[in-house]
């Protein structure tokens, strides 16, 4: 090494050992063989390491010949040949479970891009020879050029040798010969044990990888999951992954990573409701999560749709992640409130992705979001309802869930609404113990009320975090507009609990009051159609300048009267 | 074109029990020598199935007549009828297979046939089990091949016969086949 | 040049019913084709051109500069439509939007069998054409469905391949076929 390569850094050495194997025919330890399986090779460091030798262990059904293939034929569209070796069924049978695949190309079977082997009838006639099985594996990978051998399944074929020694010698020479050959070879082991990957307890020691497919139960349903053993000289993730096999062939559902090593932004956005942004000093954080939670009929996915339609009246992309509604539902819905929620959808602003929780598996759900979010470069997000999930998935997994998309939107920047069919904050179980209540940057609570012989609605902020916040109890309504927040219920107690009590003037009181000192029995025809229109502090101004236009109320009292009005309405 | 009658000698003289062979044909031979070795193992008081997936029953019938073939030795099993859209007269000697060429109908359709051969050997012609392929996914061809190899070991018909053009061997399943049958003869121009 | 004689000699002896691969190379085409025209037309026949290579008007005007009988001529012509050409009315000429239109194609055909009388044949021009515009294992499967119906009819089909034809495919067709003609001058 000349002067300049003694001082390099450690990268370029390990260049130079890689360019020495590369120069003496070995594989390049970087490159990697493509499993075509959706969501893998991103685990895996871009796919099995080219010239690797894979164990594919699992029981019969986990999805190891499936498996096996989707690899082999993205080999065939990567320019790789490959050698598909069986022993356990006859090769028509293999055929017939994947032609309905995706990723079935019978060219590639035909023009022998992808050669399909039966290998008992080598050994049928003239008995399973040890050296003879190895000698045309060696022949057909080099006679067919391949890159890519599959064996399926080690198991079946050793277990035509009657004692362990003659096994072990089996596997290991077939292991050398493998590792001569540079071929990537997928093994595949047949497994029961939840905890083991081999029969023979020699097949691990010739592999560079493993991986396990097992079938677990979860509540009444057997779910499918891949772990991740090993992989010789590359890092990787060993918790259990769900995947699912459809007619698109094999698809991991990887989990999304988070971390706590996120920007928080200073800019305020807007919930949507003006005077909801007030209570909130000003809106709320944008990347924060909101936890509206309130009993059925609250109003919560009105408050949620009025978030949204903020964002995207801004021009802000926007996800409405429903799991109670359809589709059509929600459109219906906003279109009571005069919102056209189908332009948006068409014009690509907004993604509409309603689905309920059992049609999926937890982790699906997470993969669909994560790739809206990223896809579309989502601002804001409603996820409705909490419960939903809730009641669908084992508490472990729905506390995981809501701890995961929490932080992977925040990460991503994403203000979000959560809803949650929660009925009281104090001495609630349910939101304390799945952890909600402390994840969620904002809680906003809603509730009914009875009052004076009505059903009311209540509104209030438990917590903004890094911000003031109101901590008065309003009363609002749903009105054809959205919800509509009026007044503090001042004078009145018991609210929380539900069953409210008059204990002095209310501030509906004080404003009569007020409009008494200053318009007398006018009052009497005023007041109750500014009641029917809302004590908010808009109307109530704005009938004070009818009042003065009217010569009913004189403009100097009525400049005082707003005064007053703004120090009940504070 | 080399002398077929020799050929086929060669191959009953030499497995006299029983027989898988597929003969390679120059592509523009195809015609004559299926008419040939059909005729060869009619003279030699054969009987046979003849599953035919290109030319409806009626159109063979005659044909083979025009060629003096004793059609009474054979039994006929017709896919193309219905393939055409058609109907076939009815004829004991010949059993319709509907459109979808299904497999399990005509496997179905041989072991109703079979029983009733009573020459001196038995076999099954194809005509051609290259068209299987055009109509079926590679699986179905491939069970359907493995089903003819099978009925021989079984010794249920001596012979079965696939003639291939030459220009079609290199399709997979037909390698596959090439592999497991008794004897490849090779048809030179 | 090519040898007419020799090629009508070879079309003399094919039955009613049967297939026949007439292969030659691209610069012989036109006139050999002229030759099967002519030659069957004078015998009496009817013949359905399923054309992929030419429009309509200017086999039409071929036909009868070669003296070819044109009132025994129908043509289903898959060329003018999807080249936006001139869609000449007539009774004798059957559109088709396009080479790869094979179900419109195979029910036009049924349909003009079902419309002449008397003695008929097939002239399909050209297979190499046509598998140029479509996938060839459906392709292979239409001639196949083709050409039984013809059989079960009795009615003569005559299919041309130029000599670059696919090989394998080339073998599937011929299978099919009764005859094969290889026209070499």
């Amino acid at each position: 090494m000349d002067v300049k390569k003694q001082e390099v850094g450690h990268e370029e050495i390990f260049e130079e050992v890689n360019r020495t194997k590369t120069h003496q025919g070995h594989e390049n330890l970087y490159e990697s063989s493509s499993t075509g399986v959706k969501g893998l090779d991103k685990l895996l460091g871009g796919g099995f390491p080219k010239g690797s030798v894979v164990l594919l262990a699992g029981s019969s059904g986990s999805g190891k010949t499936i498996f096996s293939f989707q690899w082999l034929f993205e080999g065939v569209k990567n320019g790789e040949n490959g050698i598909y070796i069986t022993v356990t069924e006859p090769l028509f049978k293999t055929l017939k479970n994947l032609e309905v695949m995706n990723f079935y190309d019978r060219n590639a079977i035909e023009r022998e891009k992808l050669k399909i082997i039966d290998i008992r009838e080598i050994y049928e006639d003239e008995g399973f020879n040890l050296e003879r099985i190895i000698n045309f594996i060696e022949e057909q990978v080099r006679q067919n050029n391949a890159r890519r051998l599959c064996i399926d399944s080690i198991t079946a074929i050793a277990y035509n040798l009657d004692n362990k020694a003659k096994i072990r010698k089996f596997i290991f020479e077939l292991g050398k010969v493998i590792a001569t050959l540079g071929c990537t070879t997928v093994l595949t082991s047949e497994v029961v044990d939840r905890d083991r990957y081999s029969v023979y307890n020699v097949e691990e020691f010739i592999s560079d990888a493993i991986i396990k497919l097992a079938q677990i139960r979860i509540g009444d349903e057997l779910q499918r999951v891949m772990r991740i053993v090993k992989i010789r000289g590359r890092g990787c993730r060993s918790d259990d992954l769900y995947f699912k096999i459809s007619g698109q062939g094999i698809r991991v559902f990887p989990k999304l990573d988070i971390s706590l090593n996120y920007k928080s932004s200073t800019e305020r956005v807007s919930t949507g409701n003006e005077a909801l942004d007030d209570l909130l000093s000003g809106g709320i954080f944008r990347g924060s999560s909101t936890l509206i939670a309130g009993p059925t009929g609250t109003g919560k996915s009105l408050l949620s749709m009025q978030f949204i339609i903020e964002g995207l009246e801004r021009g802000e992309p926007c996800l409405y992640a429903g799991f109670e509604e359809s589709r059509d539902q929600l459109i219906r819905n906003a279109k009571g409130f005069g919102w056209d929620l189908e332009k948006y959808e068409k014009n690509g602003l907004l993604t509409l992705r309603c689905v309920y929780p059992r049609e999926k598996h937890i982790e699906e759900h997470l993969a669909d979001m994560g790739h809206i979010v990223e896809g579309r470069k989502i601002n804001r997000c409603v996820i409705d309802s909490l419960s939903a999930i809730e009641n669908s998935f084992p508490e472990e997994n729905f506390t995981d869930f809501v701890i995961r998309v929490n932080g992977y939107l925040k990460m991503q920047n994403v203000t979000t609404f959560f809803t949650s069919a929660a009925t009281s904050l104090i001495g609630s179980r349910r939101l304390t113990e799945n952890h909600i209540s402390t994840i969620a940057d904002n809680i906003i609570m809603l509730k009914h009320v009875e009052m004076q012989g009505e059903l009311g609605l209540v509104i209030n902020i438990i917590k903004a975090r890094g911000s003031s916040h109101s901590k008065r109890l309003i009363e609002y309504r749903i009105t054809d507009k959205g919800i509509a927040i009026g007044q503090c219920l001042y004078g009145y107690e018991g609210i929380i609990g539900g069953m409210t009590r008059k204990t002095g003037d209310t501030v509906e009181d004080k404003l009569e009051s007020e409009f008494e000192k200053f318009i007398g029995s006018e009052t009497e025809s005023v007041f109750p159609s500014l009641k029917s229109e809302g004590f908010s502090k808009e109307n109530i101004f704005a009938c004070i300048d009818k009042l003065i236009k009217k010569e009913i109320l004189k403009k100097n009292n009525g400049i005082e009267l707003k005064e007053d009005v703004k120090k009940i309405m504070r | 074109m080399v002398n077929v009658k020799k050929l086929l000698r060669d191959i009953v003289e030499k497995y006299p029990s029983s027989a898988v062979v597929m003969m390679e044909l120059p592509t523009e031979s195809y015609f004559d020598v299926n008419i040939a070795t059909v005729k060869f193992l009619i003279d030699r008081e054969f009987e046979g199935i003849y599953i035919s997936f290109h030319r409806p029953f009626k159109n063979i019938l005659s044909l083979f007549e025009q060629h003096r073939i004793d059609t009474n030795k054979l039994f006929f099993i017709d896919t193309a009828t219905a393939l055409s859209k058609g109907t076939g007269e009815e004829n004991p000697r010949c059993i319709y297979i509907s459109k979808s060429v299904d497999i399990d109908e005509l496997i179905g359709a041989i072991y109703i046939t079979l029983p009733k051969l009573k020459g001196r050997g038995r076999f099954i012609f194809i005509d051609s089990i290259t068209t299987i392929a055009i109509y079926k996914p590679l699986s179905e061809s491939m069970r359907f091949s493995e089903f003819l190899i099978r009925i021989v070991r079984k010794n249920e018909v001596e012979n079965v016969i696939f003639n291939v053009a030459r220009d079609l061997v290199q399709k997979k399943f037909i390698r596959d086949i090439a592999l497991r049958v008794d004897k490849v003869i090779s048809v030179a121009e | 040049m090519i040898d007419a004689k020799k090629l009508e000699n070879e079309l003399n002896n094919i039955p009613d019913g049967w297939i026949v691969l007439l292969e030659t190379s691209v610069e012989n085409v036109l006139e050999v084709s002229l030759v099967v025209m002519k030659f069957m037309s004078n015998n009496n026949y009817t013949g359905i051109v399923l054309s992929a290579s030419r429009p309509y008007q200017n086999l039409i005007k071929l036909y009868k500069q070669n003296g070819i009988d044109t009132e025994k001529i129908f043509i289903i012509d898959c060329v003018s439509e999807s080249y936006g050409g001139n869609l000449e009315e007539s009774n004798n000429v059957q559109y088709i939007e396009s080479v790869s239109a094979l179900t419109s194609i195979s029910i036009s055909i049924d349909k003009v069998i079902g419309l002449i009388r008397g003695g008929k044949f097939l002239f399909i021009d050209s297979i190499t054409t046509m598998l140029i515009h479509n996938e060839p294992g459906v392709f292979v499967r239409f001639i196949h469905s083709v050409m039984t119906r013809l059989r079960t009819r009795e009615i003569t089909g005559i299919i041309v391949s130029l000599s670059e034809t696919d090989r394998e495919i080339r073998a599937e067709i011929m299978q099919l076929c009764d005859r094969i003609i290889n026209y070499k001058p």
